[in-house]
Order: C-alpha cells, then sequence, then structure tokens
C-alpha cells in the first residue's frame, strides 16, 4: 500500500518538473516547510568577516566599453567591488579609497577567456601555480584572463591566488571515433543506454499501471555518463578535421541525439547546415592549414571563410589559437599569445567584429559552463578586463592594462616584456626604453653604487 | 670624532664590569691584541683588544687593562670579529630524514676532520640538515672541531627545516600534516570527554548504590545482625586500557579519582612544570645546556633523544610508570604518532619557540604559503634560494617580488649574499638589498664554495650593502636564526669567545681566515696546517 503511494508520489514530482515552474502553479505544489530565516550569529559573524578585510574597489574611467553582451557604451565608468563589477555608468560617486585606472582615451574590453591552456597554471592551480610566470606574464600581456586548465577554469591572477580558480569546466565525454574499431564499441555502448532507457520507460508504465516490475540496476561510471550525454545533459567533445570524420560525427550525434562540441573542424565549412541541424558548437583555429583531398570531387581543405560561414549558420564559434601553450622557445607564431590575431584571421574571412570578439570572449565562457562569472562586461559578473589603445584585434594593439578580479595584473608600461613596443605616452612624457638588447633599465634604489 | 667618545665609552664600560665582576683565582684569563677588532654591533676598534674570562668575552675595546694573569695572543696583524654562523649545511654522510620529529643529530656519522673546512673558511657554529623535500626533520647545531658529539653540539635542535620548493607536493604535504594534527587533537578531545562522561555515571552510580545499601542497613539493623561479607581481597581489577574508537566505560564502578595535573594529551599525568613551555631563545642554563646535547653512547637508552623536541613537547610521558593493574585513575589519551606531535604542538602552543626554517624558491613559493599556512602561525625563518629558477633561468629569481611582503612582516631572511637577475632579462637585482631596506633582517648562508664566503658578501658591500649589516648578516642574524642570538655571533660581553681571525680587512681582496679561536682556544689555525 505505502509503496503505490510512494510511487504515486513520485509520479507527481516528476510531472511537477516536467511541467516546469512556469505551469505548476503555486499552490498546487506540496507545502514545504519554509526555510528557518539566517540567525542573527550568522549575521554577525558575517559582519565580523568584513571588519577583518575591508571591501576592495576598483573603478576604470574607460573611453568606449565593449561589452560583449551589450554593445559599445561610450565614456562610462566601470566599478567593482572586491572583484566585481557592481556599476556601469556616467557621474558615478566613487567610494573612497577606490584605485581609480584612467582609461578614458582607451577602450575597454573583457578579458579574453582561452577554452585550452597549457602551462599558464598549475595541473592542481589551487596548489601548484606559479602566479609569477613567465606563461602567465605573457598570457596577461595579450589579454587573456581566464584559462581551461583540465577540469578546472583558472584566471591568471598575477600574484595571488585570491579568485584563482573560477570553478570546475563544464563536464563533456571526450568521443574517439578515429578507427572503425572505436566506432563500433562507441555504438555498442550507446546502444546499451538506448535499450536501458528504453526499459526504464517500460518500467514506469508498468509502475503507473500498478504492476510490480522488477527494478533496474542503476547505471555507474561510464555507463550513468552516457545516459547523461543522451539525455541531454552533458556535451560530447570531439576533435575532428576532415569532412568525413565530421559526417560520421553528425550521423552518431543526430542518430542518438546528444550534442557536439567540435573541436578543430578544418572543414567545417564544407558541412555547415549539417552541424548547424546536428546543434554542434565549434572551437576553430582560423589559422590552421588542411590541404584539399583530391580524391573526392566535394569541398575540402581549409577555408579562410571558416569560421563567418559557421557563424552564418548559426553555429556558435569559440576562437582559439593552434597551440594552447605559450611557445617560450622563441615565437611560434601559434600560440595562446597570438590569440587575438586567430580572431583578426577569422574576420579577414568574413566574421563580423563583434562575432570575432565574442568567440574570443563569451563563447568560450559558455562552452566552460562559466558565462555567470566571465566573458563579457556586466554588472555582477567578475571585473576581468583588457585595455588597450586600439582595436584589440588589430595586429598593431598591445593591451596596456590587463585587469583580473578587479585588480591590476598587468601593466605594459612597467612589465619588461613588451614596454618599449610601442611605449605609452603618460602624461605627454614618452617612455625613453632603448630597444637595444639587453634591455636596460634606471638603477633602482636596491643597487647603489652599480 | 667618533673614536674617542667610543674609547671613552668602552673604558667606562670596562671599568664598571671591572668593580662589579671581581675576578676569582681559579678564572682563566685570554687577552687578544688585535689590529683591528669588529664587534658586529656597530663598533669597531683599530687597535683593539678583547679580553675573554673562562673563555667568554669580558671586554672589549681600544684600550683595556689586561688582568695579572692573562694569556695574551697577538694578532697584532689580524682583524678580529666574532665567528661566522652557517645556519644552513647539508655536509656529512646523512639520510634525509621525512618527518618533523626526527633531527639530524639520529643521522649524524662524522669522521675526523670532517668539520675541519668549516674552521677553515672562519665558522664557528654549523647548523646541520638533511637534505630532501618536505618536511626533513631538525637542525643539529655542531662547533667545527674534532669530537663527540657531545663535544660539538652547541644546541639539539635548531629549527624546523620545511621546503615549500616543489609544487604541489610539499603544499599538500605541510596540509597534510596539520590536518592529521587536528585530527588527533579531536580525536583526543573526543576520548577526553568520554572519560569525563563516563566518570560522571559511575560516579551517580555509586552513589546510587551507596544510598541504596544505607537504606538496607537502616533496615536489616532492627532485626539480627547478618554474617559478616568476605571483606574484598585488594589488588588489581581488570580494566581494559582505553583505546581509540572503542566506547567508554560506563557501568556501576566506583568513580576513579583524577589527579588535577593530568596531562590531557599525554599517556600519563604530566607535572605542570612540564607543560611550562620555553619562550623563544631562553637564557638556558648550564644543567639545561647538558641535557640539551645529545648523547653519543650507544649503550645509553637516552641516546639520540631529541633534546629540543622533548623541550617543547607537551605529549612526553614523565619516566614515572603508574602501578602495574588497578582502574586508571587517570585518562590516558590516544598515543599520536611522533611527527603528528610536531604539528600538535603549533596548533596548541603556538608560543611553544620551536624555530621553522621554510624555504622558497620561487615568489610564488611565498603565495602559496601565506595561502595555506598565514594562519597557522609558525612565524618561519625564510630561506630565499636566488640562485636560479630551473634550467630555464639560471641566476635570475623572482624573489625580489615579495621584498615588500617580507619586509612589512619584519621577516627574518636567510640567502645567498649574490646578485642576480630578473628572470628572463639582464636586469640586475640586489636582492638582499632589497629585503633590507624593505625591513627584514638578513642573514647570510655562502651559496658556493665555503671559501669564496668573504668574497661574495664583499662584492655585496661594494654594490652598496650596508658594512655593519653585512658583517652583522655573517654572524648575529645566522646565530639569532638558530636561537644562539645571545650566545654568539657579536662581541659583547657573555657573549662566547668564538673568535674568527682574519688577515685583513673582512671585505678587502685576498682576505683569508687566519685562525678560529672557540671559548679562547685555538680552534684552527692557519700555521698549523
Amino acid at each position: 500500500m505505502s509503496r503505490t503511494l510512494s510511487s504515486k508520489a513520485f509520479s507527481l514530482a516528476l510531472l511537477s518538473l516536467a511541467c516546469g515552474a512556469g505551469l505548476a502553479s503555486a499552490q498546487s505544489r506540496p507545502t514545504r516547510p519554509s526555510r528557518p530565516a539566517p540567525s542573527k550569529p550568522a549575521e554577525k559573524k558575517e559582519e565580523k568577516k568584513k571588519d577583518k578585510k575591508p571591501d576592495r574597489f576598483f573603478a576604470v574611467h574607460a573611453g568606449q566599453v565593449y561589452t560583449v553582451s551589450g554593445g559599445v557604451l561610450r565614456d562610462v565608468t566601470i566599478l567593482s567591488k572586491n572583484g566585481k563589477i557592481v556599476a556601469i555608468g556616467r557621474d558615478l560617486e566613487l567610494p573612497k579609497k577606490t584605485e581609480v585606472l584612467d582609461a578614458k582615451r582607451y577602450r575597454v574590453y573583457p578579458g579574453l577567456v582561452a577554452y585550452n591552456s597549457f602551462g599558464l597554471v598549475g595541473g592542481n592551480p589551487a596548489d601548484s601555480t606559479d602566479v609569477y610566470s613567465l606563461e602567465m606574464a605573457i598570457g596577461l600581456s595579450t589579454g587573456i584572463t581566464t584559462v581551461g586548465a583540465g577540469n578546472v577554469v583558472a584566471k591568471l591572477t598575477w600574484g595571488t591566488l585570491e579568485g584563482h580558480v573560477v570553478g570546475p569546466r563544464e563536464t563533456t565525454i571526450r568521443l574517439t571515433i578515429r578507427s572503425a574499431q572505436q566506432r563500433k564499441k562507441l555504438r555498442q555502448a550507446l546502444d546499451q543506454i538506448v535499450d536501458y532507457k528504453r526499459k526504464a520507460r517500460e518500467y514506469n508504465a508498468a509502475r503507473q499501471r500498478g504492476e510490480k516490475p522488477t527494478p533496474l540496476k542503476p547505471l555507474k561510471g561510464k555507463q550513468a555518463l552516457f545516459a547523461r550525454l543522451l539525455s541531454g545533459q552533458v556535451w560530447a567533445y570531439a576533435k575532428a578535421d576532415s569532412r568525413a570524420e565530421l559526417a560520421r560525427l553528425v550521423e552518431l550525434a543526430t542518430h542518438y541525439g546528444f550534442r557536439v562540441m567540435l573541436e578543430g573542424g578544418a572543414e567545417a565549412w564544407t558541412m555547415a547546415p549539417e552541424l548547424s541541424r546536428a546543434g554542434f558548437r565549434v572551437i576553430v583555429v582560423p589559422r590552421s592549414r588542411r590541404s584539399e583531398n583530391q580524391s573526392t570531387n566535394r569541398a575540402t581543405g581549409w577555408s579562410i571563410e571558416n569560421a563567418a560561414i559557421l557563424h552564418k549558420h548559426g553555429i556558435p564559434v569559440t576562437i582559439m589559437s593552434k597551440s594552447a601553450g605559450i611557445g617560450l622557445w622563441g615565437l611560434a607564431g601559434s600560440d595562446l599569445f597570438t590569440l587575438p590575431l586567430e580572431g583578426a584571421f577569422a574576420i579577414r574571412g568574413g566574421l563580423p567584429q563583434a562575432e570575432a570578439l565574442k568567440g574570443l570572449t563569451l563563447n568560450p565562457a559558455r562552452f566552460m559552463g562559466v558565462e555567470d562569472r566571465v566573458g563579457s562586461i556586466e554588472v555582477g559578473k567578475d571585473c576581468d578586463l583588457v585595455v588597450t589603445r586600439g582595436d584589440l584585434l588589430h595586429y598593431e594593439t598591445l593591451p596596456e592594462w590587463t585587469v583580473v578580479n578587479g585588480r591590476i595584473a598587468y601593466d605594459k608600461a612597467k612589465d619588461s616584456l613588451l614596454r618599449h613596443v610601442r611605449a605609452r605616452d603618460i602624461q605627454g612624457k614618452n617612455l625613453d626604453v632603448p630597444l637595444l638588447w639587453p634591455r636596460t633599465e634606471a638603477p633602482r634604489e636596491g643597487m647603489k653604487g652599480e | 670624532m667618533k673614536t674617542p667618545t667610543l674609547l671613552a665609552c668602552a673604558l667606562g664600560l670596562l671599568a664598571l664590569l671591572g668593580a662589579s665582576a671581581p675576578a676569582s683565582a681559579e678564572d682563566t684569563f685570554v687577552a687578544i691584541k688585535a689590529k683591528t677588532v669588529i664587534t658586529a654591533t656597530g663598533d669597531e676598534f683599530s687597535p683593539g683588544v678583547i679580553v675573554l674570562r673562562n673563555g667568554k668575552i669580558e671586554a672589549v675595546g681600544a684600550k683595556v687593562v689586561l688582568p695579572p694573569k692573562a694569556v695574551v695572543i697577538d694578532a697584532s696583524n689580524e682583524v678580529v670579529m666574532p665567528g661566522f654562523v652557517l645556519a644552513r649545511s647539508f655536509q656529512g654522510r646523512r639520510r634525509g630524514g621525512n618527518s618533523g620529529h626526527m633531527s639530524v643529530a639520529k643521522e649524524l656519522f662524522l669522521r675526523p676532520g670532517d668539520l675541519e673546512a668549516y674552521a677553515k673558511a672562519g665558522f664557528v657554529a654549523v647548523a646541520m640538515l638533511s637534505p630532501g623535500n618536505g618536511i626533513t626533520g631538525q637542525a643539529l647545531v655542531v662547533r667545527p672541531i674534532d669530537g663527540t658529539l657531545d663535544d660539538l653540539t652547541l644546541h639539539g635542535a635548531g629549527y624546523l627545516r620545511v621546503t615549500m620548493t616543489s609544487l604541489p607536493g610539499d603544499k599538500l604535504n605541510l596540509k597534510g600534516a596539520f590536518k592529521e594534527a587536528e585530527q588527533w587533537i579531536e580525536r583526543i578531545e573526543k576520548a577526553k570527554k568520554a572519560f569525563e562522561e563516563a566518570k560522571k555515571k559511575a560516579a551517580a552510580a555509586a552513589a546510587k548504590k551507596k544510598a541504596a545499601e544505607a537504606a538496607k542497613k537502616k533496615k536489616v539493623g532492627s532485626g539480627p545482625k547478618p554474617a559478616p561479607k568476605p571483606t574484598p581481597v585488594p589488588g588489581p581489577r581488570p580494566r581494559p586500557r582505553p583505546v581509540p574508537r572503542r566506547a567508554p566505560l560506563v557501568g556501576p564502578e566506583p568513580a576513579p579519582a583524577v589527579e588535577d595535573s593530568l596531562n590531557e594529551y599525554g599517556d600519563e599525568p604530566v607535572e605542570d612544570s612540564a607543560e611550562e613551555l620555553p619562550k623563544q631563545a631562553p637564557e638556558r642554563t648550564p644543567e639545561q645546556k647538558n641535557a640539551d646535547k645529545i648523547g653519543h653512547d650507544h649503550d645509553d637508552p637516552n641516546a639520540g633523544k631529541l633534546p629540543a623536541a622533548v623541550g617543547i613537547d607537551p605529549f612526553a610521558p614523565t619516566p614515572k610508570k603508574s602501578s602495574k593493574g588497578g582502574p586508571p585513575k587517570s585518562f590516558k589519551a590516544p598515543k599520536a604518532p611522533e611527527r603528528t606531535k610536531i604539528f600538535m604542538t603549533f596548533l596548541k602552543k603556538p608560543e611553544s619557540g620551536l624555530r621553522v626554517l621554510l624555504e622558497l624558491k620561487k615568489a610564488s613559493d611565498f603565495v602559496h604559503y601565506e595561502d595555506g599556512f598565514k594562519e597557522r602561525k609558525l612565524d618561519p625563518c625564510f630561506y630565499l634560494d636566488t640562485s636560479g629558477m630551473g634550467w630555464r633561468a639560471r641566476g635570475q629569481s623572482d624573489l625580489f617580488r615579495i621584498a615588500k611582503d617580507l619586509g612589512q612582516a619584519q621577516a627574518r631572511v636567510l640567502l645567498s649574499p649574490a646578485l642576480s637577475f630578473e628572470p628572463h632579462t639582464q636586469t640586475r637585482r640586489n636582492i638582499p638589498q632589497e629585503l633590507l631596506d624593505a625591513g627584514c633582517s638578513v642573514g647570510f648562508v655562502p651559496s658556493g664554495r665555503l671559501g669564496s664566503y668573504l668574497s661574495e658578501v664583499a662584492l655585496l658591500v661594494r654594490a652598496g650593502y650596508d658594512r655593519t649589516k653585512a658583517i652583522q648578516g655573517m654572524t648575529l642574524r645566522p646565530a639569532e636564526l638558530l636561537g644562539l642570538g645571545a650566545e654568539i655571533g657579536a662581541l659583547k660581553k657573555g657573549y662566547r669567545g668564538d673568535l674568527t681571525f682574519l688577515s685583513g680587512d673582512p671585505f678587502a681582496p685576498g682576505t683569508r681566515v687566519t685562525r678560529v679561536v672557540l671559548g679562547g682556544e685555538e680552534a684552527w689555525s692557519e700555521e698549523t696546517q
């Protein structure tokens, strides 16, 4: 008796879940015991904590703000409190002790987001990142503020570990379908899940009829993950460049009904409609090359228009560089230092400027599941900004300041890395930095007699 | 202008001292007449005289009245200064320990002449350490002479060496050590609580029983007397020893009398005095010092015992054993491993005074230390490895980035007296100077060969480093770090007569060590070689 009752309750709960918040009225829901109001001691504790650490305010007076999510704003101030943007507007009243960055002659962009990275943060970021590493400095110098590293998303917090780890990266299941054997195995595994789901439906139907069917064993491990994939909770992650591989992926995705995050996709432009219909997300490397396949009469090979064509078909595009590291053995030209140039190359191929910017900020943030924190300049999001003199995606532009969590993490005029390249003019004075190697600098206080 | 006033001060001081402490017939006096005497407190006397009384400094000055029976050492061509102190050395045949409770003393096997190189370079105290990463154990401070470990040892536990140079391993290691200690403290607290509850219940049950018996007696008292009960045999009463995770004894057993001087963390009750821990760098009596020294005799059951660990260990059992059998009258805490006790001490008694040497290689290591252990009150001295940041950046160091933070905390730092480069540039950095300017107390350790130590510091002085601070960095600062700041490292009254004789000014080119005097006796001399 009790079992049938509980099953009824279960189905009711399911129904209410299926109906969603909009359909199920508040009255029809079973009344829950209201949450206890936060007790006063807790509030006191919070107050005490606040007493310990004073709020940290940071503001940027910006000439132009490229918000990515809300157009371009002119002559506004962005105010952040403890690393979060609290206000964007004109004539803002700034709290006392606000650190102000005067960038009235500059453009402000949200910090760039690199979907993949290695070497910029540690393998276990919270416990091993070198917060003064050259890689981090170079990443910041090109405007990158957030990177995906392994299973986590981390920020390039120069000199501090405060707010270093953003959170776990959105779970994806890596699919490898290069060989026939791999595809066969994948199909078998997915078929098992489909079968299980059918049995589960039959089981539920039997329960609703009042029968007592033998319960199914719950799925575990990889099978459970595959079940989540087929129910659309998790994305599949696959690397594919050739048209043939893409076709197989599309076939799998449409047959089993899962969503794919595609990395590479050099020939994706040839299959844009199919990818769009199958709900793909694509991480493109605009400057990567792939030669044409002479043995087929269909369009193959790389195209400068790849990102533009994908965008035209409504496919969200993230822009990445070919290497996810920082090349310290010389200017490799295809590492994360050139990430904005990848965007520029996509623009050259026809991608709208705003979309290229989105592909370097908001889209990768979405792909990693951290769009609530980073990717655009909005109130409530983290204060991660790139301040430049010209267009961020122009080949001549180098970020002048990079701000992470409301802190200036990089200042081109102070960092020895690039300060001599088109040295910044401060209050009418040119920084007299010689271009010759070795780079020298004015003697420091600590170098008496040198 | 300055010298006459100094002279007058010194003379006046000497007169006072002479009046306060009259010489007895047994006292032995040694007088050293030197070309220059550098006191490491800011004074220099040329010429200068040092008078030692029973191996300790009695007087220093330009003109000192010599005691009548003083043995005079002529150093009229030499510069005399306090002996150098080496606060970090790995030389010797030792295995690396991996726990905080370990001391190098347990693994030190010295052959005659092993320590001669130190004396040759002018060192009078050397802290021996276990190499490796992590929490490698406690340092042993020795004098560079041949002899038994008793003769050698100046201090049994200079400090605990902890590295933060290999991340994430080192950070997780230290985190784990603290976590383990926290868990043990919690476990002991729990066991104690359970014991208290059991005691209360037992007391209540006993009272009830007593009341019931009294009532019975009252009833029976009116009738005929019952046969006398057999008297209980006095002897051991079996009672299980409380072990971790076992339920405490609850039952009608009579309440055990609890002594007031219970050691809540030890196995046995410990006297209150044992819990009184010495403060940092305490003035130690000769008896204490003897106790500090480590027994070298292998038959001695106390051989290899850690003196400092015992000194600061609030959990150490007293040698007194409780009588066998019988109900345990006191609370017996679960026994934590030795390596954990060190960290329990940090958590429960941060004032206990065990010094920590934290080794950093990169500025980021400091950020990670602050991130994980700022609230742990370790109050470490920092060893900054400025030699380079790996194969890619040899000779380059980014440790200047933390100078401000260390200065704000007025940290004690130990590093090589060397200039380095800003990483990936040709920009020179004088990190010792930057640390000094920021407000740190800076001590030196030679970066390479011991013999080139003087020239290394000389280069730094030539680059603008303050001369007196440089001398202190070689003598007093490392001595302070080792907890011997009131014994060696300066020429002051009451300090040990551990002196280094130089052929000329310490920072002049070509200066070499000519003699080393320990407690008034010549320990090494250029001439005898």
